[in-house]
Order: C-alpha cells, then structure tokens, then sequence
C-alpha cells in the first residue's frame, strides 16, 4: 500500500462533526407517498443526527418502523428536526460507553458512525445476539486499486501495515473501513449488510464538496469547468442512500453495495448543464483542461468536487458499477432535485455557516485561473 | 380488493410516473404567486383557445383583468379549460365576420391569431378608435433570411414576397407585412412580440415535447450535430405572462421574445432534460452532415446553422429582457411539458409514436455502422 494514497471520500472530522445552523425542511420529501413496509421493525441508529441520519430517521418512521438512535447526544439535528420527537433516543459513546445498549434487543441496526474497528466490534460485541441484522455504512474508499473502470463489490479492499492505528487520515481511511466490514461480517455470518457510499451529496453536506456546482451555477457567470465535459463522474443524494439502507434492511439483502449513482453514467458536462437547467441566470462554462488547472494549483476533488481526471490511479473513480445495487432497491432522484434542494438549503443557512465553503474554490482564485487560461488562449492564436 | 388496485393504477398513469420521476412539483414547480396589477383591464384576445390563449387567459384573470375572447367558436379549450367560464366569449371569423367587435371598448387588443395581413388589417382599422394598445403575436421568422448572428430589432426584414423564398419566406414576409398594418393603424399603440420556438405544456407541435418525451424513453439516444450548438427557445407561459404584462405598461414598439438569458448549447439542453429523469440513457452525437444525408435536416429546437438559417438560434432577446421578460428554470419546462404529455389521451399520443422512431433506430444503426 502506498503511503501516498489520497483519499477523495474521508471527510476529516472536523467538517464532518461541524453544526449546520438554521433548521431546513426539505420540501421534496413532504409530498411523496410512501407505501408502509409489510413488516414494521425496529431499528436502532447508530449515529442518526448528522448528514443522511435525518433522513434514514423520516423515511423509516414514515415505512412504519420504530426508530431508536445511540450517539452522544451533542449533535443539535437541522435536518427534519421534528423527527427526532417520535424516536427513542440512547445517549452514549462509541468509544467505551455502550451500556445504553446492553440488554435491548432490534430487528436491525445501521451503524452509520464507525471509522475504527475497534469501535465497531465493541458494538457488535454487545448487539450481535440481540439483532438480527447489521448494516455498516462504509465506503468505496475501501477499494485497493481505482484505475479500474467499472470496479465491482467483489474487486480487492485495501491493507494497512497496522491495523491497530487509530490515526484517521487520507492514508488509512479506506484500509480502516476495510477492517471494520470485517469487524461485522465475522459477527454477524448470517446478518450482515455493507453499504459503501460514494461520495454523499444534497441538502445537509456538511463538507460542503458537491454543494460547491449548484452553488456555484446558481451564482452565475462565467463557471470554470474542470476537465472534460466528457470526463465521468458519480455521487449518491444523501436521500437516495438513506432511503436504500432502509430498504436494504427491510429485505434482509445480506452482502455489500456500492451505494453510487447516477443510474446511468454522468459525465461533468452532463452534470454541470443538468445543474444548470434549475437556474435562471447569466451563466457559461469555460472547460479547462486538467493539466493547466495542476499547473495552478488547482486540485481534483478539493477545488474542482465530484471531478479527478479520469485516468492513472483514479481513472475509474467516476466509473463504479452500481448494478449490484440497482437490483437490490437503490431509486435516484433526478438530478434536478438534488440540485434544486441543495441550493434550497443552502440559501435557508445562515450567513456564518455559507461566509466561507469548506470546499470547491474561493472566487478570486477562479477569476485568476480564467485570467490565465484566456491569455494563454489568446497567446497560442 | 383486486378491481379496486387494477382501478387505482389505471387511472394514476400520470401520477405514478411522477412519482417515479422523484421530482416534486412544490420542489422544482416554485411558481411565483402572481400579484394584482395595478389597475384592472378590459382585455380583447383574438383567437384565445389553443394554446398561447389558455395562457394568457389564466394570467390576466389572476392579475385582475376582464377577457373577452375572438374566435370561430370551433375549438374545444385543452388547456384550462375551467378558465372559460369566466371569459366573455364572443362569436366570429377573421376571414369574413367581424360584427360582434364593432362598437365595443377594450383597453388593448391581443391578436394571437393572424398570418394573414389582411386579417391583421381589418381588425386593427375596426379596433383602432375603441381600442388603447393593439399586441400583435408576430415571430423571430419575419427576420427570415437569418444570414448573421446576433440579430436585434434594428434588423430590417423583407416586406416583398419572393416566390423563390418558400415556406419559411412567405411566412416572415405575412408575419411583416401584418406588423405594418398595426403600426400603421395603432401608431404609438403598437406591441408587436416576435416570438421563437414557443414551447412547453400544451405546444400542438411537439417540439420540445419531443426532446422529453424521448429522453424519458431513455437508451441510446441520437443527439444531433454539434454538442455546443446553440438553441433558442420560450417557454409558452414566460411568453405569455410577459405579454400580458406589456399590455399593462406604457411600452410600445417591437421585440424579440426568445430565451433563454444567456447562451444555451444543445448539449446544454440535451443534459438539462435529463436532469429531470433518473434512467439509463446515453447520447450519441451525429454529425450534421451526416444527418442531412441520412434525411434528417433539423430537429427543432436544433436547426443546423448555415446559409438562410445561419443566425436563426443566437438571435438577441436583450431589448425584451430589459423590458420585463423573465424565464423558468428549463428544468421546470422540462417537467412540466413531460408531465403534460403522459397525461394526453392515446389518440394525441399517437401522433409523435413509439420512441425511439423508426428514423432514428435508422440513423443510429448507420452512423454505427461508418464508425466500423
């Protein structure tokens, strides 16, 4: 394992941990009809008032199950805060304080909040005879090797050379993730369930990354554009892969997922222009191409969300299979929603929290590289 | 329990395929509540029953003005129809009767029916003391030929037919020679609008309808030409809601009504379409050239831009922009006009076929088949 690998999925903690203020209801989700599942279970989250929690939350009450979550009860929920009023709610601590969860018994649990294996067998030391079905949401940093266009469920994980480190960071995200589906597969033979998200967007995103494009279309003008139009992407709305955990553990669909939309591929052009089409404005994009935004700094992922150039080490990073999942329930909203809530949201936080994105790239340094692609442009004529 | 569930899905098409879609009307359909206009008006419309009209109908009702509407009294209302109830309808033809509008007062007439100059004439020398601003629905085709870019209404257009023109000259020509008979007979008073593609729910030509309609079919999908391609385009209730809009002010003169505000490629249009649906679909791009052999000339709103039709997609809507016309979000047309088309009855449904068309199964097996 190399001891360069970035990780484009790890979202450090403290943009993962940070409180979005000024509550948002997300008017989507208000006038569907849901259908109750045959079965109601009961569910226990693990996490549950972070980013896809509220939402796992509103759409399981709404299927007819009962809804307790375990976490340390600091994180104020935004998201569909009236739903945490008809859960059970169990305060304690991943790290060395699960006694909230000794002696109760659940359907299912969905462990959304474990980085650490260890903190994943300690849970599943204390649920494994009192559930029947585990699912741990991982991620596809898991993979080994990226370079493969079309990477299934069953391509090779990535190793660590200490698997005790507790230490999160872009080199031992996956690896880690890795170990702890382990962690669950071994205590639960007959009950496990790994959903591995790509990277998780829409109304919520704490990190700010996909959230970046619909922002920046909105704002208008003249959008810089990495890459290709042709160049392949995906996502999963936080919705989406909610709602397909729930559906997941409904079915009891033991074995692992790539949670990863759209249905079909998505390239940049299409993604941009189909952002595009929720807003009216004064808007163009001008593509750049790869090597000219690495020669000003300008970085995949971190200033351009949702684009790495597709080739080398991350050529198949826009390109996962999802078919596995299709066939197991997963529904994607059109991209128009996704977009149009993202912005929704965006515009009801309040000013401290949108004053300074924790991703995409700041406007002077747009306008810069544009100045300097248009002279190069006009240079070479 | 079983009629009931066969009852249940028959008749919820539409909505179980808006359901699937995942779109929302109250999410991407923000509709802006219409205000009061500041003061209520006696507007005239001629014509009023296909499809700018219902529009048009619906607006001014909600801004607070009385309709009366001009026609044959031929055709059955499909679009808000309700909405007929409140309007005075008054019986008549443009050819030869136009007895029920003599001696009657409006504060503007719409005319949303004429190709013809003489019609245009006769109403407008009838209307003209009884009457304050006369609109007039005219098109971008009276630019016809379109032979540079960036046309604006300083352009002059051609007011003599020329029989070597066809189809797309002598209807400039008839839309121009009636733009004359108004502001000659309303001098001062004249709104004419020179309107685009019109598009959206209810468009009786299935233009953008079906770009929807077939991106909703999904699989591989031939996109004509060139990705950045421009194309123009209105949404018909945009249109519409300007219009009415116009009436109520002091401005007079002619615009351009296309959209949308900035620069839209076709690839651009192809991909917002697309964001309205979740399926599995592709698009592969044809070469212009290779359509036109193949018998494909254009594919509205795409039309290739070269000789007559060389400035036809990046005519300049700015006079009109800087007088109050607003646009919706395509995807919200998009939506709208694909939601409007899976509830149409079978009979209209059959007119555009089953999608992907013959044509273009055709088109794509041999564009295939040069690329080996």
């Amino acid at each position: 394992m190399k001891t360069t690998r970035r990780d484009f999925l790890y979202t450090t903690a403290a943009a993962g941990g940070a409180l979005s203020l000024g509550a948002f209801s997300d008017a989507a989700a208000e006038d569907r009809h849901i259908p109750k599942a045959s079965e109601p279970l009961d569910l226990l989250i693990l996490g549950g008032s972070a980013f896809t929690g509220p939402f796992q939350i509103k759409y399981a009450l709404e299927r007819g199950h009962k809804v307790t979550i375990f976490n340390r009860g600091r994180t104020q929920p935004t998201m569909h805060p009236e739903v945490f009023d008809q859960i059970e709610k169990l305060v304690g601590d991943r790290d060395n304080d699960l006694e909230a969860l000794k002696g109760r018994t659940w359907d299912a649990v969905i462990d959304n909040s474990a980085t650490r294996p260890r903190w994943v067998r300690q849970s599943t030391d204390i649920l494994k005879g009192n559930c029947d079905t585990y699912l741990f949401t991982s991620s596809l940093s898991v993979h080994a090797d990226f370079s493969k266009i079309g990477i299934t469920e069953d391509d090779a994980v990535a190793t660590i050379d200490d698997p005790t480190t507790e230490e999160i960071t872009g080199e031992t995200y996956g690896a880690l993730k890795a170990l702890s589906e382990d962690v669950v597969r071994e205590a639960f033979p007959d009950g496990a369930i790994i959903l591995r998200p790509h990277l998780i967007v829409g109304p919520g995103d704490p990190t700010d990354r996909w959230t970046y494009w619909p922002v920046r279309v909105d704002r208008g003008g003249e959008v810089m554009a990495p890459g290709t139009p042709n160049d392949l992407t995906q996502y999963i709305d936080t919705r989406d892969l909610a709602e397909f955990g729930v559906t997941l553990v409904e079915n009891r669909s033991l074995g692992t997922y790539s949670g990863v939309g759209p249905l079909a591929p998505l390239n940049m052009g299409g993604m941009l222009y189909g952002i595009r089409a929720v807003v009216i404005n004064e808007v163009s994009f001008t593509w750049v191409p790869a090597d000219f935004l690495a020669e000003h700094e300008v970085a995949p992922w971190a200033h351009m969300p949702a684009w790495i150039p597709p080739e080398g080490e991350f050529a198949g990073f826009g390109a996962f299979d999802n078919s596995r999942s299709v066939a197991a329930g997963l529904k994607y909203r059109p991209l128009a929603d996704t977009a149009k809530a993202t912005i929704d949201w965006w515009k009801a936080q309040p000013e401290e929290r949108t004053a300074e994105p924790r991703a995409g790239l700041a406007p002077e340094r747009e306008a810069e590289v544009l100045a300097a692609w248009h002279a190069r442009a006009e240079e070479s004529q | 329990m079983t009629t009931t569930r066969r009852t249940f899905i028959g008749t919820t098409t539409a909505a179980a395929g808006a359901l699937s879609l995942g779109l929302h009307r109250g999410l991407l359909a923000a509709e802006r509540p219409v205000e009061q206009a500041a003061k209520s008006l006696n507007i005239l419309i001629l014509g009023g029953t296909t499809y700018l009209g219902p529009y048009q109908i619906k607006y001014a009702l909600e801004r607070g003005h009385k309709i009366s509407i001009f026609n044959r009294g031929k055709t059955v209302p499909t679009l808000y129809p309700e909405l007929f109830d409140q309007v005075e309808k008054l019986k008549g033809d443009r050819e030869n009767d136009l007895e029920s509008l003599k001696g009657r007062e409006w504060d503007a007439v719409i005319d949303n029916s004429a190709t013809n100059p003489e019609w245009v004439h006769d109403t407008a020398q009838l209307l003209k003391d009884n009457v304050g601003h006369y609109l007039y629905t005219s098109s971008t085709g009276a630019f016809y030929p379109y032979l540079t870019h960036n046309i604006d209404e300083s352009v002059e257009v051609v007011l003599e037919h020329d029989p070597e023109a066809g189809g797309a000259g002598t209807y400039g020509v008839n839309k121009s020679l009636s733009e004359v008979e108004v502001r000659e007979a309303f001098p001062g008073r004249d709104i004419i609008i020179r309107p685009h593609y019109i598009i959206g729910p209810g468009d009786p030509s299935d233009r953008l309808t079906y770009w929807v309609a077939r991106i909703d079919a999904g699989g591989e999908t031939l996109m004509p030409g060139d990705p950045n391609t421009q194309v123009q385009l209105i949404d018909v209730r945009d249109l519409t809601e300007w219009m009415i809009r116009m009436v109520e002010g002091e401005t007079t003169g002619t615009f351009i009504a296309t959209g949308p505000a900035s620069r839209l490629s076709t690839a651009e249009l192809a991909n917002g379409i697309r964001s309205i649906v979740s399926n599995e679909i592709s698009f592969t791009w044809v070469e212009r050239d290779f359509l036109i052999a193949n018998g494909l000339q254009y594919m509205v709103p795409w039309i290739p831009p070269v000789d007559d039709l060389l400035g036809m997609n990046t005519i300049n809507p700015g006079k009109a922009i800087a007088h109050g016309l607003t646009y919706r979000p395509l995807a919200v047309t998009a939506k709208d006009n694909l939601d409007w088309w899976k509830v149409q009855p079978e009979e209209r449904r059959e007119r555009m076929g089953e999608l992907p068309n013959e044509k273009e199964i055709e088109v794509l097996a041999a564009w295939h088949a040069r690329e080996k």
